[in-house]
């Protein structure tokens, strides 16, 4: 019964994700490799191939990841709107919570308009979402990579 | 005499269906290689005729091979017609998927950031945006042990993206939300964030700004940070 308990929850999550996105506009997906480091001075330490995005380094890095959106369907100005992003990633260590990641939303003149954040991730995956989204709103998200955490790929329904 | 009346009489017959028979002959020779092509048959008939005045080869096999340059010809020219159908039918595909939806008033992007009537309907919709995020925040009650502690964490974090205190005009926090008040900066451009989310990300994944601008070109921004996502029941 304890074993259940676990599987359970992690299908109810999994459905519900499924759901959450399956609702979503199109999606693109975007290569871990399109993530740089966010800091000039810890580049060297951010390794990009075809397997995505790694640090390298003994010490944890931030790495900002760009996201093409679509919005020519988007509502001209932010609102409620919400869309959603799935970071895939793998940590030295499996299962281990120190992978934490941060959606942003920007307007076309730079001005901040929220972000979202999800810390502890555990599972191989975060999503994140409840951004404003609009028809001339940019967005990236902010990983913080520890020792040997990689990123695979970014899930973009933006 | 008998003897030379005869000859004239055979003669007579034979040499005429003798060149009957030749010419038929040849218009059938004709018809055989020309294939119904008229080029050909005229061109057969031709040396035909010179055959029976001057019999050349050589001609025969000239007219062959310039027939066969214009067919090449002529095929390169089908094959470049092709192409180029088919280059026009792409470009008006392209052209399909990249025209403007027909509901945007403006044509460029750039023109509807110069439209007035859609930057007034930007702004409605943006001070309408904001009303329902600071009804949300009044609507909850203080935790005083809490609001404390959260405020701390506010204003460490608002030293991250370099906001001078002179700036901040006020961080109040209640159970769940703070709101953080901001003026513009020296340029009256809003205040820039940044560092603030990541800084403040365990404690308030959620994060909405609302800026405000006023009739003599300043600006407020007034940040709501959350311990939970923003939706219509947590803002009301």
């Amino acid at each position: 019964m304890k074993m259940c308990q676990p599987l359970g929850f992690a299908f109810v999550t999994y459905s519900l994700l499924a759901a959450l996105f399956s609702s979503l506009a199109t999606a693109s997906i975007h290569h871990g490799s399109v993530c740089n480091s966010l800091d000039q001075q810890n580049s060297k330490i951010v390794l990009k191939n075809s397997k995505g995005v790694q640090n390298i380094g003994n010490k944890a890095v931030k790495v900002i990841c760009p996201l093409i959106a679509d919005h020519l369907d988007a509502t001209i100005n932010p609102s409620d709107k919400s869309g959603g992003v799935l970071v895939d990633y793998r940590t030295s260590v499996p299962f281990s919570t120190s992978m934490s990641c941060t959606l942003y939303s920007y307007d076309y003149t730079g001005e901040f308009l929220g972000s979202a954040s999800f810390t502890s991730g555990f599972n191989f995956y975060i999503t994140l979402h409840g951004v404003p989204v609009g028809q001339w709103t940019n967005h990236s998200v902010v990983c913080t990579l520890q020792p040997l955490d990689r990123i695979i790929g970014i899930e973009s329904s933006l | 005499m008998k003897l030379v009346g005869f000859l004239a009489i055979v003669s007579g017959l034979v040499l005429p269906l003798g060149v009957l028979i030749s010419q038929k002959v040849e218009s059938k020779q004709a018809a055989i290689t020309g294939s119904g092509d008229p080029v050909i048959i005229q061109e057969t008939a031709k040396i035909s005729n010179n055959r029976l005045t001057t019999g050349s080869q050589d001609d025969l096999g000239e007219n062959l091979q310039v027939l066969a340059k214009d067919v090449v010809k002529l095929r390169a020219e089908v094959m470049a017609l092709r192409t180029e159908l088919q280059v026009q039918k792409q470009r008006q595909f392209v052209m399909s998927k990249t025209a403007v939806p027909a509901r945007q008033e403006a044509k460029t992007v750039l023109e509807m950031h110069n439209n007035a009537k859609v930057l007034a309907e930007a702004d409605k919709q943006n001070k309408e945006q904001g009303e329902i995020l600071e009804t949300g925040f009044r609507h909850q009650t203080e935790n005083v042990k809490w609001s404390a502690q959260a405020k701390n964490l506010v204003q460490g974090a608002l030293s991250k993206d370099k906001i001078p205190l002179d700036n901040v005009i006020g961080v109040e926090c209640r159970s769940s939300m703070c709101r953080v008040e901001l003026t513009g900066d020296a340029n009256n451009q809003p205040a820039s964030i940044a560092e603030l989310p990541m800084a403040v990300a365990e404690e308030f994944p959620n994060i909405r700004a609302n800026h405000i601008k006023g009739s003599d070109g300043t600006v407020t921004t007034i940040l709501y940070l959350s311990k939970s996502e923003f939706t219509p029941s947590t803002q009301n």
